[in-house]
């Protein structure tokens, strides 16, 4: 029989996400890790099921990657299914996240960075350990993307939950989780660093892009998907063209696919709607800080979203954000209070966000107050030094409140 | 061949009530009615339209588009890389493969009439490729030159067959990207025949269905999927909302809905608060009764050719507005003068948009000249044209022409 590892030990807590992807879930969970290696005596183990444009940097972090897409895990599962396994190849992934759980001194905590990444934690979840899950997923979100009847077993074997924001803690409370169970914990990110030469370069590769001296970039980062929506943010672009074409603004959205059906429908937005000179496109979302760098204006296009951290980043870069006034961002922008520097504006009200980002494209010096006081709210209290430690004492009182 | 009637084998790629399947339908039926042709048709997806396809002919489903298996492929890649298309590619291949035998009947057609770009997977397991091959062709930049599958592409061009066309843009994008001689291609838009006007009750019979009595209805008709616009007829519904606060709007889509995207069409509306006021009712059986409901089409489409929807919307009376989108935008300006015959706003305008229908909603006697302008303009310029006489001819013409023997198809790989 194994033994859960002693209190204390490295062995006793196991973070685990569900993909290297880079998102809000990944962004904190890389966060933490830094933040444990500094400042705990005994680090815990973290193991990501598959992999991502971060494996890298989770890897230097200390991070296991189990399931990249190189491995002989994933070669051997894309063989099952081509040899017409599709079954066998499921198992042969649940025997992989197994492998996980399956060792001499197993965790008494497990956290899962994500709701929708908590399947295999709960299902392999040692006996008497207690299960932590961080959810960042609003309510609609755990609608679209976990199913109903995992949401229930979740619901009640779930021992602890860590919410990214009170509109996130009323969706599970929604979907039956029971609210004493709830701990608020807003995303924090890490002082930003500032890299000279890495930026120089992104300029000089926005330059080569189109970008033109003078130009206000007006940036959005994400995937091109319905939920950080790249199609809101060319409605933007499309829609400032048209109504201040005055103003010198080139649109720069990160995190866009280099090939593939998606691209092309991201330009053949750009094509129809006549904006080939205006917004650029990058594909690349590893290096998400170095492009944010450069942005001087941040719009936040996306229609669900906790306090993102992509919003902080840009504020600990000192970059006023407009985004739609939904979930994390209100809370955000309220607890700006008399700050500036944060717009929520209606939910896709895109003649709203139009305005707010011209305001700001045609003043520098608004800007910069703007991005200056945004920067001191994300300094003031959501760095990763301010918000982790609480973190790590629940994990380590949930360790603690195992039953073996 | 003699006297014996001309014996085609008709392939459309879906047997959903969307455009292109109709299209086929009236075409087949008129050629079978008027001509005395025999036809055969093999649809590659299940549909409502079966049983109508049947009355033409023997009908076979070979179920080689599964557009829901795509779909579902599609989601499990949130960024879908070359990588991963190619194994699905590889996949379907397969898939596709084991429908061979299901097809080794079929031989001994003088024409093969693909009703689509899609439509042509079915070279790949056809036996014999009949000595004339024509494809009415409905896509455009998306449809045909990303969308398509390049085996399948490759394939259509690989048979030289005589491209029929529904707009000028088809036609262009086949000449200019995929070397098509313009001497094989044929402008027909779809102007086949005039819908039959829905009764008063039928109207009636939907206005109660979506529960409205004075409302004015704003619709729009068409798979609920991107090129569509979807997402941007309920923005535009949003804006609309905020432009005439008071005033009584329904908006109403019509149209297969798949739950994966539905969620998220769904979703903006509740938090836009449009949830009592913006409904998508999924496919109907009578979409004319549903068109006779509204009191202004919208087409949100991001790409549309020739969209029969429209024709039949401007048939019933029903004044448009349009994105720039592809052939409406050619319709538009065939009346000629200041007034075009639909309104066209710029590509992804959504504000625009809503300010024309802001518009017409406050003046019902601008929505009426305008709806009896597109009617009357169809009547004597569109529907007047018979374009399945011309598909006729054109058929009869290179019958004529044609070798008599079939011809050996081209390898998948």
């Amino acid at each position: 029989m194994n033994l859960l590892a002693p209190v204390g030990t490295k062995r006793s807590i196991l973070l685990t996400a569900p993909s290297a992807a880079r998102d809000d879930s990944t962004l904190s969970l890389l966060s933490f890790m830094k933040w444990t290696k500094r400042s705990v005596d005994a680090p815990p183990r973290v193991a990501v099921l598959s992999g991502g444009v971060m494996q890298t940097e989770l890897r230097e972090a200390g991070a296991r990657v189990i399931d990249s897409p190189t491995s002989p895990f994933r070669t051997a599962e894309k063989s099952l299914r081509r040899l017409g396994y599709p079954r066998l190849a499921q198992v042969s992934r649940r025997a992989l996240h197994a492998s996980i759980f399956l060792q001499p001194l197993q965790p008494r905590c497990v956290y899962a960075s994500t709701v929708h990444g908590a399947g295999p934690a709960l299902r392999h979840l040692p006996k008497g350990s207690r299960l932590v899950v961080h959810a960042y997923e609003t309510g609609d979100l755990l609608d679209q993307f976990v199913d109903a009847t995992m949401m229930r077993r979740l619901a009640s074997g779930v021992h602890m939950w860590v919410a990214a924001s009170d509109s996130v803690a009323e969706g599970l409370e929604e979907r039956g989780v029971d609210a004493d169970k709830i701990q608020r914990c807003s995303p924090f990110i890490d002082p930003p660093s500032t890299d000279a030469p890495k930026i120089r370069d992104a300029l000089a590769a926005l330059s080569s892009l189109g970008l033109r001296s003078g130009e206000v970039v007006v940036g959005g980062v994400g995937h091109s998907d319905w939920r950080d929506a790249p199609d809101l943010f060319l409605r933007v672009a499309a829609m400032m063209r048209r109504r201040y074409p005055e103003l010198p603004i080139r649109f720069v959205w990160v995190g866009a696919p280099d090939d593939g059906p998606t691209r092309w429908i991201l330009e053949h937005d750009i094509r129809h709607a006549g904006l080939e000179d205006s917004v650029t496109l990058i594909g690349d979302l590893a290096d998400t800080e170095i492009w944010l760098s450069t942005f001087d204006i941040l719009c936040l296009s996306s229609r669900v979203d906790p306090p993102p951290p992509t919003g902080l980043q840009a504020g600990g870069l000192g970059i006023p954000v407009v985004g739609f006034a939904q979930s994390g961002l209100l809370e955000l922008e309220h607890e700006a209070g008399a700050h500036h520097g944060i717009e929520g504006v209606p939910y896709l009200d895109i003649e709203t966000m139009s305005e707010r980002i011209a305001a700001l494209a045609r003043d520098a010096e608004v800007r910069r107050n703007a991005g200056d006081e945004f920067r001191q709210l994300v300094f003031a209290g959501h760095l990763t030094q301010d918000r982790a430690s609480s973190l790590w004492e629940l994990l380590k009182r949930m360790a603690h409140e195992t039953t073996r | 061949m003699g006297d014996r009637p001309l014996r085609i084998l008709a392939v459309t790629h879906e047997a959903l009530r969307n455009g292109a399947p109709m299209v086929a339908l009236r075409v087949l039926n008129w050629l079978h009615e008027e001509r005395g042709y025999e036809i055969e048709i093999l649809s590659l997806q299940d549909g409502p339209l079966m049983d109508d396809f049947a009355e033409l002919g023997p009908t076979h489903l070979i179920p080689l588009f599964d557009l829901d298996e795509m779909n579902l492929a599609w989601r499990d890649v949130a960024e879908p890389s070359v990588d991963a298309i190619r194994a699905a590619n590889a996949r379907e291949d397969e898939r596709i493969e084991s429908f061979r035998p299901l097809a080794e009947h079929l031989t001994g057609f003088d024409v093969l009439y693909v009703n689509s770009a899609n439509s042509s997977r079915a070279l790949r397991i056809l036996p014999e490729i009949p000595p004339v091959v024509i494809a009415h062709i409905h896509e455009l930049d998306g449809g045909f030159n990303v969308w398509f599958d390049a085996v399948d592409r490759r394939l259509l061009l690989a048979t030289d067959p005589a491209f029929i066309v529904v707009a000028n843009a088809v036609g262009e994008n086949l000449i200019t990207h995929h070397g098509v001689d313009p001497d094989r291609v044929t402008l027909c838009r779809n102007e086949f025949t005039m819908p039959t006007p829905p009764t008063a009750a039928q109207v009636a019979a939907v206005r109660a269905r979506l529960g409205v009595t004075d409302e004015i209805v704003i619709g729009a008709m068409g798979s609920a999927e991107w090129r569509k616009g979807p997402d941007l007829f309920v923005q535009m519904a949003a804006v609309l909302g905020r432009r005439l606060p008071d005033a009584p709007l329904r908006f109403v889509w019509v149209g297969r809905t798949d739950d994966y995207y539905l969620s998220q069409y769904q979703t903006d509306a509740v938090r836009l608060g449009l949830s009592d006021r913006l409904t998508f009712v999924g496919e109907q059986t009578d979409p004319v009764s549903w068109l006779g409901a509204f009191d202004l089409f919208c087409l949100t489409s991001r790409e549309d050719p020739f969209p029969l929807v429209c024709l039949e919307a401007g048939a019933l009376g029903v004044p448009i507005v349009s994105f720039d989108n592809g052939g409406m935008t050619e319709l538009a300006a065939e009346a000629g003068g200041p007034e075009p015959l639909i309104e066209i706003v710029d590509y992804l305008d959504v504000e625009a948009m809503a300010n024309a229908v802001a518009v017409r909603v406050q003046d019902p006697q601008r929505r009426a000249s305008e709806g009896r302008r597109l009617q009357a303009h169809l009547e004597d310029h569109l529907f007047a044209a018979s374009s399945v006489d011309k598909i006729a001819d054109l058929i009869e013409g290179l019958v004529a022409a044609a070798p008599r023997s079939p011809r050996d198809p081209e390898p998948t790989r």
